[in-house]
């Protein structure tokens, strides 16, 4: 479903991204883990189309990102880590706008939106303008808007920042429906418990390396996640101390 | 603590000339040279045109007597100027910025957040009070002679009525604010107030010719007026005339007011700066949606950007509303134009001067739309939602120039009816004009949106500042004047020089050139745009 192979992205002489590899198959719920400043939203930019990258090469869906972006961006869906939306519009306006150029149909996003409106607790503010909505109120929207076009692909920044308990539970419910119906998730966190809980496969990056990959036991083994990258980092003997 | 406030402000100011928005690396030696040069060539135009305002009356004025009302003249159109250029951001720069969370988490007083803030007002005020004061004395000087008490009484001048103009700017924001903490439809209502402060300013600008006439055939009556009822001004112009005793007490009185309003504003900075800006709570009920297609979506867009934006339509929509202002008062003053142009197209051999010199009065008014100068620089911190999307960029530009076509076409064409009513144009004058007018507002939509996405401006604190300190506007302003003056230049020379080129040529002249600018910028953002949108 996404494959990224040897990205490298260059800021001035400095490689936030470098020869990164990763695979990730259809029905993987794929977790990126690392410190501030690791690459991981620089990949993430890499992946949806936002950033140009310098080498390498991403394929969703076997379609080259930079050869094919309109057709790659029609299958993915991605969510930021701080959703800056169009607070000049309500946001009925917004998802319908979102609907619009995906080519959604009015009778499937007018279900759609109803389905993850009323899941995520939102159907009442609909008519509200964003300006007027919380950060967690503007998370759920930008969830919402990312999946009313069912996408293959879900692409997330920190996806839980923000969002009530029963908010972030709903949407892990979401990642797998997503996930058995054959798409694939992509995301970025720093709560290791939820990655260690939630994913079948996880990376971990530091100052653009990737410095492990593979399903949750190879990585982690017997010990839990937080310890592997506290160690990983550099960091798990001071820890241990 | 307050020396650090004061540097982030400077910063931020500075930022738009010597950053690249695009690298966010500091300019190289040439690239601030470039800006240097273009900021040079604004002012000095600028410059110009007051010049010519002062070299108009200052003779008249000297001779009768009356120095000190011409420098009292020049001390409140400075004044004006700098309140109407600087009265606009005053509310959101001052109340709306979007680091008020954050620094009044911090110990910081809310006296230095204040005081901070007010300089990027009174900077704005400043550039525009300047340049009419300064020429004022330089008209003056170049008549009567220089002086080294005349050269210090004007930087007196001018640092004192920017120090006046911030108090008015920063009282009619604070006036603002307070309404606006009390309303709940806060863009119909600002753009309301904010129009009525205009529509009082212009009716004046209007009659400033009958008020001179009167002011010259009656000087000391309204001196007397000036005397009592704008007491500053009137010391003012005596300060200006060489008054010492005069310039102490205007100082004092630019001081004090300033210092009123600090203190006034500063009172309840916090509790207006941190008033609910809730919007109206309105429950959704669901009702089927309807799918358009992504070019309507698109425009839609930006209409919807436009509307709910005050400071998007302020300063840079007033044309929707001066075109056909315009137009009502050209039928209205028919007679009153008819005479004045009769006297003066006497005086030019120019035999079709009257539709060119037409085509560029319209061309100047639709400059007063700079919709898509500043449209790249609006999209902010949410460029990732175009950029994340299946949307063609090209799709996502035509989408900005339409929107600038569709506001300025419209609203131009009563003031073409008009005029081609009034002047009593033949149909193919009247056609060559409007085509003409639709060309140059294409061009101006491409020449904006070409500049913005050369010169975006995305890390904005507050809308006003991305809409009005934009270069890609202040281009798109000051250029789009000295091209719509072509024209009509043009056929001036023409005419003076004996070149009798008939009309319909000299429209198609301009037609062609309008249109081939416009097939060359559109050209450029299409082969430049894409690359540029995903470099931001």
């Amino acid at each position: 479903m996404l494959k990224i192979n040897n990205l490298c992205k260059i800021y001035g002489d400095k490689k936030a991204v470098d020869d990164l590899t990763l695979h990730i198959k259809p029905g993987e719920i794929y977790g990126f883990i690392g410190h501030n400043g690791a690459g991981k939203t620089t990949t993430i930019k890499s992946v949806v189309g936002i950033l140009n990258f310098d080498e390498g090469e991403i394929y969703i869906d076997g379609m080259s990102i930079k050869d094919k972006p309109m057709e790659c961006k029609k299958i993915i869906a991605y969510i930021p880590d701080n959703p800056d939306l169009y607070e000049y519009m309500t946001g009925i306006q917004y998802l319908n706008f979102v609907g619009d150029i995906y080519g959604v149909g009015a009778k499937e996003r007018t279900e759609l939106i109803g389905k993850y409106a009323k899941i995520f607790g939102i159907e009442d503010s609909l008519a509200m303008s964003i300006s007027g909505y919380s950060h967690g109120m503007k998370q759920k929207l930008a969830i919402i808007a990312a999946l009313i076009h069912s996408p293959k692909l879900v692409i997330m920044d920190e996806p839980f920042v923000g969002l009530d308990p029963k908010a972030a539970f709903q949407l892990k419910e979401i990642m797998h429906e997503i996930c058995s119906s054959g798409g694939a998730i992509f995301f970025s966190t720093h709560v290791l418990e939820v990655a260690e809980k939630l994913c079948d496969k996880v990376a971990i990056i530091k100052n653009g390396k990737l410095i492990k990959s593979g399903t949750m036991e190879e990585v982690k083994g017997d010990e839990s996640l937080e310890n592997v990258f506290l160690e990983l980092e550099g960091e798990g003997s001071e820890r241990n101390v | 603590m307050f020396k650090a406030l004061l540097r982030k402000q400077v910063l931020y100011i500075l930022n738009g000339i010597l950053q690249d928005r695009k690298s966010g690396k500091q300019r190289g030696k040439l690239g601030r040279l470039g800006f240097a040069l273009l900021f040079l060539f604004l002012f000095a135009s600028v410059f110009v045109m007051f010049m010519g305002l002062s070299a108009g009356i200052c003779d008249a004025f000297v001779d009768a007597g009356l120095t000190w009302l011409y420098f009292a003249l020049a001390g409140l159109t400075g004044l004006v100027a700098a309140v109407i250029g600087s009265a606009f951001m005053s509310y959101s720069a001052l109340f709306q910025a979007d680091d008020n969370d954050l620094l009044m988490s911090m110990p910081v007083p809310s006296w230095a957040i204040l005081f901070t803030r007010m300089l990027t007002v009174w900077l704005m005020g400043f550039l525009f009070e300047l340049l009419a004061i300064a020429a004022s004395f330089v008209i003056y000087g170049t008549r009567l002679g220089f002086s080294a008490k005349a050269a210090l009484t004007a930087v007196l001048l001018i640092l004192f009525t920017s120090f006046l103009a911030l108090a008015l700017s920063t009282l009619l924001g604070w006036l603002v604010a307070l309404l606006m903490s009390k309303v709940t439809n806060k863009s119909a209502i600002t753009v309301l107030f904010i129009l009525v402060f205009l529509g009082g300013y212009y009716s004046v600008y209007f009659r400033i010719q009958s008020i001179l006439q009167e002011i010259i055939a009656a000087g000391e009556s309204i001196g007397s007026a000036i005397r009592t009822w704008v007491y500053p001004v009137y010391q003012f112009g005596l300060a200006g005339a060489g008054d010492t005793a005069a310039l102490i007490k205007y100082c004092a009185i630019c001081t004090a007011a300033l210092a009123l309003v600090y203190w006034i504003v500063s009172k309840n900075f916090i509790k207006i700066a941190t008033a609910n800006k809730g919007t109206v709570k309105k429950e959704y009920k669901a009702v089927p949606l309807k799918a358009e297609s992504l070019k309507k979506s698109l425009l839609h867009k930006e209409l919807r950007h436009f509307v709910n934006s005050p400071a998007y339509m302020l300063n840079a929509g007033l044309g929707i509303i001066a075109m056909p202002a315009l137009a009502v008062m050209l039928l209205i003053k028919k007679d009153v134009i008819l005479g004045v142009l009769q006297g003066l197209l006497a005086s030019t051999s120019a035999g079709g001067f009257l539709a060119v010199a037409f085509l560029s009065v319209i061309c100047f008014t639709t400059t007063l739309n700079d919709i898509t100068a500043p449209a790249i620089s609006i999209e902010g911190k949410t460029l990732w939602i175009i950029k994340s999307m299946p949307v063609d960029y090209q799709d996502f530009l035509a989408a900005k120039i339409r929107m600038h076509l569709l506001l300025t076409c419209i609203p131009v064409l009563p003031l073409i009816i008009a005029g081609a009513y009034v002047f009593s144009f033949n149909v193919l004058t009247a056609v060559m004009v409007c085509a003409g007018a639709m060309t140059f507002i294409y061009f101006m939509a491409c020449l904006g949106l070409f500049l913005n996405l050369k010169m975006p401006r995305l890390d904005w604190q507050n809308e006003t500042s991305a809409v009005k300190s934009s270069m890609s506007a202040l281009i798109c302003i000051f250029g789009g004047w000295v091209l719509a003056a072509l024209p009509a230049l043009a056929a001036f020379l023409a005419g003076n020089f004996g070149f009798d080129i008939a009309v319909p040529i000299q429209l198609a002249v301009w037609l062609a050139a309008f249109a081939i600018g416009a097939v060359l910028l559109n050209k450029a953002i299409k082969k430049q745009g894409p690359a540029i949108l995903q470099s931001l």
